[in-house]
C-alpha cells in the first residue's frame, strides 16, 4: 500500500518526475552539450587571454551565464 | 551558458506542465517571495484533491488511522534514507575499524625495525586516506543527474496527508 501510494503521488503529482518522464532527452542531450560548449568556450578563452585572473573571471562568467 | 540551459531546457518545460494541471490564472507575488512568505500554492490543492480521491477510490483508505500510518512510514524512510550521516559514523564500525585493527597488528608485530614515530605517522596516513577515499566514494555514489529530489517528494507526500488528516479531522 505504502509503495502503491508514494509511486502515484510520484509519477501523477510531482512536477519535476512528470517533467522529467516527458523531457529526459532533452534534459540529459542539454546537460551533455552545455558541458561540451563550456569545455570549448573555456578552452578558445584559455588561448585567447594571457592574464590568469582576466581569464578565470571571463571563464567563470560566461560558464555561469 | 548554466543559466541559458536551465532557462530554456527546465523552466519553461516545468512552467509549461504547470500551467497545463492549474489552468486557471496564478499570481506572481514576488515581493512575498523577497520577504520568505508562506506561499498559498494553488497545485496543493489539485495535489489534496487527486491524492484524496486516489486514496478513497482505489486505495480503499477512510480513515485517518490508516494515513497516520502511511505519514509515520513516510517519516521512518527519510530519516534512515535521507538523513545525512557523517561518513565516521556510517563506516567506522564495519569498515574503518577492522582495517585500522589489521594496520596495527601488521606494523606492531615488526616492532624491532621501526621507531614509534614513524609507526604512528604510518598510521595516521592510512587512516587519513581510507577516510578521504571513503568520502569520495560516498560522494560519487550521490550523484544525480536528474532534477528529482526524493526527499523533496517524499516530504511534499507527507504534507499533502497531513492537509488530508485534518480536512478528515475537521468532517
Amino acid at each position: 500500500m505504502y509503495e502503491k501510494i508514494v509511486s502515484y503521488f510520484e509519477s501523477q503529482l510531482c512536477i519535476e518526475n512528470i517533467y522529467f518522464r516527458r523531457n529526459y532527452i532533452l534534459w540529459i542531450v542539454g546537460i551533455i552539450i552545455t558541458f561540451l560548449l563550456e569545455l570549448i568556450v573555456n578552452n578558445i578563452i584559455t588561448n585567447l587571454i594571457c592574464n590568469v585572473w582576466a581569464r578565470t573571471g571571463i571563464i567563470l562568467f560566461i560558464d555561469f551565464l | 551558458m548554466t543559466i541559458v540551459f536551465l532557462l530554456f531546457a527546465y523552466v519553461l518545460p516545468l512552467n509549461k506542465i504547470y500551467k497545463e494541471k492549474i489552468k486557471g490564472k496564478t499570481k506572481l507575488d514576488i515581493i512575498g517571495l523577497l520577504m520568505r512568505e508562506e506561499r498559498l500554492s494553488a497545485y496543493r490543492e489539485i495535489e489534496i484533491e487527486e491524492m484524496e480521491a486516489f486514496l478513497k477510490k482505489k486505495c480503499k483508505i477512510n480513515n485517518i488511522e490508516s494515513i497516520k500510518t502511511i505519514i509515520d512510514m513516510i517519516n521512518e524512510e527519510i530519516k534512515d534514507k535521507y538523513t545525512k550521516k557523517n561518513f565516521i559514523e556510517k563506516y567506522f564500525n564495519n569498515t574503518i575499524l577492522p582495517i585500522l585493527i589489521l594496520i596495527l597488528t601488521i606494523y606492531f608485530t615488526n616492532t624491532n625495525e621501526q621507531s614509534l614515530a614513524n609507526i604512528l605517522a604510518t598510521t595516521i596516513v592510512s587512516i587519513v586516506s581510507i577516510v578521504f577515499t571513503g568520502n569520495f566514494i560516498t560522494k560519487i555514489k550521490n550523484i544525480n543527474i536528474t532534477p528529482i529530489r526524493k526527499k523533496e517528494n517524499l516530504l511534499e507526500l507527507k504534507r499533502v496527508l497531513i492537509d488530508i488528516k485534518i480536512k478528515m479531522e475537521n468532517k
